[in-house]
């Protein structure tokens, strides 16, 4: 019951969509895209919440057990029952000018800004980390210069060759390599999508107890 | 005692230093740009030409594929895309599956659309966020307004909106324009639409990061054309005519360039000048010893 | 059901205070830089926080409600309740005596995807690159042999198939001789990266370009 209800669940709903995508038979397809994929993005949609849940969990334990540096727990409940409510209760919701207020004031900046950290730290490890230690080094090194100075203008400025090379680079090293990364990637996917569907490759059943 | 020297000073030198020195190249030619000429790349020329060529009553799907971390690099190529479209006619459907996209992308563009004036529900609608990126947009190829559950961003229903006429599946669109920042983007509308065969022409607009992997995508023909980075957007920006955030942008993005080159070529002397002359000292001692 | 507004006054009175908030936002996740500090500390957490309610406020707004307008309410899709009973079942994850009920959904989902997965969507940009990868060897423009296109093509197709050949056959396979092909392709790998951190180092760089474009333009004016 545990796992083989899931393990049937997993094959009827992947056979459906392989028959839906190789063969034209109205029923199949008809069930497929009215039922099946609505189904899939309504119960997704239901599901958004467990992160959420989690993150609430943890920092409600936080506060109870009073852990170190709990005081911050505070903040991000407040932050997040702020937000929840305000944009659940208002009338349109996202695009209400108070939602919209809130949003752009706090979570957009906060998260433009913490993403923009990693530009420091960037800095920071061109100085300290990168070192032409060995040939791949190198090589990697002055690719990286050569894509550096030829996606601005003032390379173009110091030297002309600077966008060509880089162009060259990106077209025919860069293209290709992605294009041999992508192909062995596509394979890896199609055959770990056949090992789900027939029920070899089980680690999305794992992490429960019971079996 | 191992002697001092100025590299072992410089190795040793405060981060804090080097935020500085990269803060002092982006604020200064933030503040005076100088306007260097850009360098127009084949693949942006010809995604404008594609664009232009596409006529006018023409339904397109604007992928709103963002986040605010990203708004930096997209807000310039979408604020130029969705202004290029509307000027030659096309009525623009804005759809997203980042929670922050079709938000963002409705603060970017509702007051250049307003100085156009451009009608919502007629000339553009924005859709908002949908959860389950691939269910929906395998449901769009046969029931768009199904897929969408007929309701735009504010709740309005779509099939009562003057923008929507004509448009029942994915196929009814000319091209889609996607911001692509990661996933979902390019690769989850050329999986849904273009190996299904839905929408032949995809015009990928990556971030500086994706644009690695977009360029294999646009060699192959997945993709129909191609605006990357920051660099790419001052070019769409000056191409269609109306230079903007990036254009002013790209002497700032230049000093930055250099100053991370900066960083790269000084560590490396120095590193191996410290090793060259811990070698030295090894040496001597070596010699000193037999 | 008819939401609630705030009034209008107290949103205007408080819009032009938004960049102010956006800059104090910013100065306290940067003054990470200078050593971690409370501050920083509560920017982190009031991120988190919103930025998990913002997730689930779009979800509502745009995905769950809707679906309740148009296909329960308007179209009498009352099936629509099972699919929306399997999504919540992956709530009795946390729950260590029931979480294996959690699995239902998580099987349905990883079914599904798997199926659309194995259909012509992932298939045909794979063949599709893969044909783009032959390319001719000996070009012909204008009645003239193309010397540069040529070895460009020679480049790209040489350069998947050696990646290709060092990923799919594993070291002991490409023994003795056949071993330089593993330090071609390592090399072509290693520049690649290269063009991939070059262009990481733009995308940093607009990073930070965006936020003092926030702070110089929308907040001090400056341009």
């Amino acid at each position: 019951m545990r796992r083989t209800v899931p393990m049937v669940l997993t094959f009827c709903a992947g056979f459906i969509m392989v028959l839906d995508g190789f063969f034209n038979i109205s029923f199949i397809n008809g069930f497929a895209n009215r039922y099946l994929m609505r189904s899939v993005t309504l119960s997704v949609a239901w599901a958004a919440g467990i992160g959420a849940l989690n993150i609430v969990r943890l920092h409600v334990r936080n506060i109870t057990t009073k852990r170190t540096n709990y005081q911050y727990s505070y903040i991000l409940l407040g932050f997040f029952f702020f937000m929840l409510i305000s944009g659940v209760v208002l009338e349109r919701h996202t695009t209400n000018p108070f939602y919209q207020f809130v949003y752009s004031s706090f979570q957009a900046q906060l998260s433009a800004a913490v993403f923009s950290l990693s530009s420091f730290y960037l800095a920071s490890s061109s100085y300290r980390a990168f070192r032409a230690r060995s040939l791949e080094a190198t090589l990697l090194l002055v690719a990286a210069v050569f894509v550096i100075s030829g996606s601005v203008p003032m390379g173009a400025a110091i030297w002309s060759g600077f966008p060509t090379v880089s162009q060259w680079l990106m077209k025919y090293i860069n293209d290709s390599t992605m294009r041999a990364f992508t192909i062995g990637s596509t394979m890896g996917t199609l055959s770990q999508c056949v090992r789900n569907l027939v029920g070899i490759e089980r680690g999305h059943l794992r992490g429960s107890e019971g079996g | 005692m191992e002697k001092k020297t100025i590299w072992h000073t410089m190795a040793a030198v405060d981060v804090r230093f080097l935020y500085i020195i990269i803060v002092i190249a982006i604020v200064i030619p933030l503040l005076n740009p100088i306007g260097l000429p850009l360098v127009f790349l084949d693949e942006v020329i010809d995604t404008v030409a594609l664009m232009r060529s596409i006529p006018p009553g023409s339904l397109v799907y604007f992928g709103a594929e963002c986040a605010a971390e990203n708004s930096a690099e997209l807000r310039p190529p979408a604020v130029a895309g969705a202004r290029l479209m509307y000027e030659l006619g096309h009525r623009i459907i804005i759809g997203g599956f980042w929670p922050d996209g079709c938000i963002l992308v409705r603060q970017w563009l509702t007051p250049y659309f307003e100085e156009m004036g451009a009608v919502y529900g007629e000339d553009y609608v924005i859709l908002g966020y949908r959860a389950s990126v691939t269910s929906i947009l395998d449901t769009a190829r046969d029931n768009f307004i199904l897929a969408f559950s007929d309701r735009d961003i504010n709740g309005d229903r779509l099939s009562s909106m003057p923008v929507m006429a004509g448009l029942n599946k994915a196929s009814d669109f000319a091209y889609c324009f996607v911001l692509s920042p990661g996933g979902p983007g390019t690769g989850t509308y050329t999986t849904a639409w273009r190996a299904t065969g839905e929408v032949d022409l995809i015009i990928d607009v990556p971030t500086g990061s994706m644009y690695n992997s977009a360029g294999n995508n646009y060699q192959s023909g997945l993709t129909a054309g191609l605006i990357g980075g920051l660099n790419g957007g001052a070019q769409f920006e000056q191409l269609i005519g109306h230079p903007g955030e990036a254009t002013r942008s790209m002497d700032a993005q230049s000093m930055g360039h250099f100053a991370i080159i900066t960083f790269l070529v000084v560590g490396n002397i120095g590193y191996f000048q410290i090793r060259r002359m811990e070698e030295q000292e090894k040496e001597a001692i070596k010699s000193g010893g037999s | 059901m008819a939401g609630v507004n705030v009034p209008t006054a107290i949103v205007d009175a408080l819009t032009p205070w938004s960049t102010t908030i956006g800059v104090i936002c910013l100065i306290g996740v940067w003054s990470m830089l200078y050593k971690e500090n409370p501050f920083y500390r509560a920017c982190e957490h009031a991120y988190v926080g919103s930025a998990a309610a913002h997730t689930l406020v779009t979800t509502y707004a745009n995905t769950i409600k809707p679906g309740i307008q148009m296909n329960m309410a308007q179209n009498g899709d009352y099936w629509e309740i099972i699919p929306i009973l399997l999504g919540c079942l992956i709530y009795f994850q946390p729950i260590r005596q029931y979480n294996w009920i959690s699995r239902f959904p998580m099987a349905f989902w990883v079914g599904y995807n798997a199926g659309y997965s194995l259909t012509l969507r992932v298939a045909m940009p794979l063949f599709t690159e893969a044909r783009r990868t032959m390319l001719p060897f000996f070009v012909i423009t204008d009645g003239r042999f193309d010397l540069m296109t040529s070895i460009n093509n020679i480049v790209f197709t040489g350069v998947v198939v050696l990646v290709l050949v060092y990923f799919i056959f594993s070291r002991n396979v490409i023994q003795g001789k056949g071993v330089f092909l593993n330090r071609w392709a390592r090399i072509a790998i290693m520049i690649c990266f290269g063009a991939g951190f070059g262009n990481g180092v733009a995308n940093r760089v607009s990073l930070l370009i965006g936020r003092f474009n926030y702070v110089l333009s929308d907040w001090l004016k400056l341009y």
